[in-house]
C-alpha cells in the first residue's frame, strides 16, 4: 500500500530565505547543490515557491527591517515542516550581538529545530543537518496523523493503531461519566 | 487604445536572488519606464558599533564580516590605513602573501558570478560545470588558512600564518589545470548560440553615460573607461608581477561577460609569478602606538573601488569609520539601464551586475 | 558541435566528481580551524583570552562550588558557547600558556537541536556575569 508517512522525507523541497546576512553561509548553500557535494542525491530540489516546500533554510540575524516577511513566509508553508538555522549568526547572533539593528538569532520569532554552527558553515556541515533535520520530518510527520483530543488513550501494536480497544476505552470513560451524573441528580 | 501603466515588484524574496533587495518596476505594456529601489534590508549598524564595542585591534575580524565574497578586501584595506597612523613597517614577504590571497579571492568571485548569469539565461549544465571547476580554488584557500571563505588571514603587522612547500606545489598544479578549462570556457562563451546571441545589445551603457553615472568595476571596464586603482597607487607591488587593464567596448552583458573573463586568465598569471619568488623575511612585525590622525586607503575589490576613512585620537576605541563600497557607488548606473528594456530580461541584467547589497547597506 | 561530442564522450569513461559524503569521511586538511578545547589543571585563571574575543564566547562565571584549585581565587568556572564562536583564533594567541591550556582541535562543532544551551539560556549566564 503507499504509506506516505515512510515516502515523505525521500523527497524534501527546500525554500532559502537571507534574512540580513553577509552571503558567506549562501554562498556555501549554493555550493552544497554544485557537483562536488550534492544535496540533489537525497531528493532535494529548491524552489522559489513556500506553499511546495517541506524544509525552510534561512540565514543571517534578522534586522528589523527583515523580520516581517520571514514570519509570513513560515505561516505561509503547510505542516508538516522544519526549520534549519544555518550558521552562528542565525542561532545567536554571532559577532552581531548588541548591534542597534539586529535581534539576535531567530529564535525569537520563530520555533527552530536543527542549529548549524560555523562561521562560515561548510557544505560538510550543512548536509548533517540536513540528514538531521529528515529523521525529525519523519518523526513529525507519524504525529501528526495521530488523534489526541478526541481519544482518551493512545494503544498501539507494532506501530499500527488498534482502534477496537481505544473506543472500547472511550466507552468505558463515558459510562463513568454518566453514572457520576445520575448519582449527582439523586442528591 | 490608450497605454497604462502597471507597477511590477521584484521583490525582496525571489529564486534568481541571494540578497534581499526591493525593485518596483512602472512598466507600460512589458517596457520598464521608471524604478523604484529599496535597499535597506541588510542595515546591520556596523560603524556604530565599531566606535563604541570593539578595540582597534579587533576590527580587522569584525569588518571582514560586511560581506562574505570580499572579505579579505575590507580586512586589508582596513589594516593598511590604521599601520599608516601607528609606528612600524611591514615586511616585503607579508606584503607577497597578502596580494596572493587577495587575487585568489577575485577569481573565485568572477567565477560565482559567471555561473549564475548563465543559470539566468537557461543553460543550467553550465551553471554545474562552473560550480565543479572552482572547487579546487576553495581547496587551496582552505590549505592556506584553515577555512573556505572567510579567511581570518590578516591582522596588524602582518599575516597570521606562513605557507609551506607542499603547498606552493599545490598551487602551482591547480593554476594550471584551471587555465586550460577557463580558456574553452571563452571558446563557449563567444561562439554558442544560447549566450552570444541572448546577450548582445542587452543591458547596454555607452562610455558618455559611464562617465556621467560614475559607474566603477567591471561595469565601467565593458563600457570603454580606463580606470583601475591597482595602477595607480604604489603601496602594493602590482607593477612587478604583472598586472594589465582588461577594456572592452559595447557595455552590453556580452562585453561585461568577456572583461571577467580576461581578469581571471590576469590573476592566474600574477598568482603564479607569486609563488615562485616569495621573499625571505618575517611574517608578522610588531606596532607600537595607538591610532592618532586621520588616514584614507583606497584598493580594487572585484566589484569596483572601496575606500575607508580612519579617525583616531590616541586611545583605543577610534573616533570615527567610515566606509564606502562600489555597489553603493553605482545604484544611479543600474536604475538608469533599466530604463528602456523588457520586463522578462530583468533577472538576467541584474546577475551581470554582480550586486552586493551587503556591502551596500552595512 | 564536433568538439562537444567528443568532451561527452570521453567522459563517460572518467571517475564521478561527488564525494559520498555520509558513507566515506571527507579527507581533512591539517590547518583546519575546529573547537577549542580547554584543560582545567593548567589553566592559571588570568581572563586574558575572555577580553580577546570578539563576540564574547568564552565566559568566567562565578559559580558556587568550583573544582578546588589555588590559582581560582574568585571561584570561577569556565563557560564555553559551540553556536556564538566565529573560529578566528584569536584566544589561542592571547593565552600565556597556549598548547596547555587552551587548543584547537581539527574536530568538526555539533550540531545542536532544542534544548542546547544556545541563545536565551545563555543570556541568563551574560546577566549573571553583569550582576555581581
Amino acid at each position: 500500500m503507499f504509506d506516505l508517512k515512510k515516502y515523505r522525507k525521500k523527497s524534501p523541497w527546500i525554500l532559502h530565505y537571507n534574512a540580513g546576512s553577509c552571503n558567506g553561509c549562501d554562498i556555501e548553500i549554493l555550493a552544497s547543490l554544485a557537483p562536488k557535494y550534492d544535496l540533489e542525491r537525497f531528493g532535494v530540489l529548491n524552489t522559489g515557491n513556500p506553499k511546495q516546500s517541506d524544509v525552510f533554510l534561512v540565514t543571517g540575524p534578522v534586522t528589523f527591517r527583515s523580520r516581517e516577511r520571514l514570519v509570513e513566509l513560515y505561516t505561509q508553508m503547510p505542516s508538516p515542516k522544519v526549520v534549519i538555522a544555518v550558521g552562528s549568526c542565525t542561532c545567536s547572533g554571532g559577532v552581531f550581538r548588541d548591534m542597534y539593528n539586529v535581534e539576535d538569532g531567530i529564535d525569537n520569532y520563530i520555533p527552530v529545530d536543527v542549529y548549524v554552527p560555523g562561521c562560515a558553515s561548510s557544505p560538510e556541515l550543512i548536509i548533517d543537518g540536513v540528514v538531521k533535520a529528515l529523521e525529525i520530518l519523519e518523526q513529525k510527520s507519524k504525529e501528526i496523523e495521530l488523534p489526541k483530543k478526541l481519544f482518551g488513550t493512545i494503544k498501539e501494536e507494532e506501530g499500527v493503531l488498534n482502534l477496537r480497544e481505544m473506543a472500547l476505552s472511550v466507552a468505558q470513560k463515558s459510562e463513568q461519566i454518566n453514572a457520576q451524573k445520575s448519582e449527582q441528580n439523586e442528591n | 487604445m490608450s497605454k497604462k501603466i502597471v507597477q511590477i515588484p521584484l521583490g525582496s524574496q525571489h529564486i534568481s536572488l541571494l540578497e534581499p533587495v526591493k525593485f518596483k518596476f512602472s512598466c507600460e505594456n512589458e517596457k520598464i519606464i521608471d524604478v523604484d529601489s529599496d535597499v535597506g534590508f541588510v542595515h546591520r549598524g556596523i560603524e556604530r558599533a565599531c566606535t563604541t564595542k570593539f578595540k582597534y585591534d579587533k576590527i580587522a575580524y569584525v569588518v571582514a564580516r560586511v560581506c562574505g565574497l570580499c572579505a579579505i578586501t575590507h580586512s586589508l584595506t582596513y589594516t593598511m590605513s590604521a599601520e599608516s597612523l601607528l609606528e612600524g613597517e611591514v615586511s616585503m614577504k607579508a606584503k607577497y602573501l597578502r596580494v596572493l590571497m587577495v587575487e585568489l579571492d577575485r577569481i573565485h568571485s568572477h567565477m560565482l558570478c559567471l555561473s549564475h548569469v548563465s543559470e539566468n539565461a537557461g543553460y543550467e549544465a553550465l551553471f554545474m560545470q562552473i560550480m565543479g571547476d572552482r572547487e579546487p580554488i576553495m581547496n587551496l584557500q582552505e590549505k592556506i588558512s584553515g577555512n573556505r571563505v572567510q579567511f581570518d588571514y590578516i591582522d596588524i603587522g602582518g599575516v597570521n600564518r606562513d605557507i609551506s612547500l607542499s603547498v606552493e606545489d599545490d598551487i602551482k598544479v591547480s593554476l594550471k589545470e584551471l587555465r586550460g578549462k577557463i580558456e574553452d570556457l571563452i571558446n563557449e562563451f563567444e561562439n554558442n548560440y544560447t549566450l552570444s546571441l541572448r546577450f548582445k545589445g542587452i543591458g547596454a551603457l555607452s562610455l558618455k553615460e559611464a562617465q556621467e553615472f560614475n559607474a566603477l568595476g567591471p561595469i565601467a571596464r565593458a563600457a570603454g573607461l580606463v580606470t583601475d586603482v591597482r595602477s595607480e597607487s604604489n603601496d602594493l607591488p602590482y607593477s612587478e608581477i604583472g598586472f594589465k587593464i582588461v577594456t572592452s567596448s559595447g557595455g552590453d552583458i556580452y562585453a561585461r561577460n568577456m572583461v571577467r573573463l580576461h581578469e581571471i586568465l590576469n590573476s592566474i598569471t600574477m598568482c603564479e609569478n607569486i609563488v615562485s619568488g616569495i621573499p625571505e623575511g618575517e611574517i608578522k612585525t610588531k606596532f607600537k602606538g595607538k591610532p592618532n590622525g586621520e588616514a584614507l586607503f583606497r584598493l580594487e575589490a572585484p566589484r569596483g573601488e572601496l575606500m575607508y576613512y580612519v579617525k583616531g585620537s590616541s586611545k583605543p576605541m577610534l573616533d570615527r569609520l567610515r566606509i564606502k563600497t562600489p555597489t553603493f557607488a553605482s545604484i544611479p548606473a543600474f536604475v538608469e539601464i533599466f530604463k528602456g528594456q523588457e520586463y522578462a530580461n530583468a533577472p538576467a541584467i541584474l546577475a551581470s551586475f554582480d550586486p552586493c547589497m551587503s556591502c551596500t547597506a552595512k | 558541435m564536433s568538439s562537444q561530442f567528443i568532451k561527452a564522450f570521453t567522459n563517460l569513461f572518467k571517475k564521478p566528481q561527488t564525494t559520498t559524503y555520509p558513507q566515506d569521511a571527507i579527507e581533512r586538511t591539517e590547518n583546519y580551524r575546529g573547537l577549542i578545547e580547554y584543560t582545567e589543571n593548567e589553566c592559571i585563571y588570568c581572563l586574558k583570552c575572555e577580553k580577546a574575543c570578539p563576540p564574547g564566547a568564552i565566559l568566567f562565571v562565578p559559580c558556587e562550588d568550583p573544582v578546588p584549585n589555588d590559582k581560582n581565587k574568585k571561584s570561577l568556572k569556565y563557560e564555553y558557547n559551540p553556536w556564538l564562536c566565529i573560529y578566528c583564533t584569536e584566544c589561542i594567541r592571547a593565552c600565556p600558556k597556549a598548547e596547555l591550556a587552551l587548543t584547537q582541535s581539527d574536530k568538526k562543532p555539533q550540531i545542536g537541536v532544542k534544548g542546547d544551551r544556545v541563545n536565551s539560556e545563555w543570556t541568563i549566564l551574560e546577566q549573571l556575569k553583569k550582576g555581581v
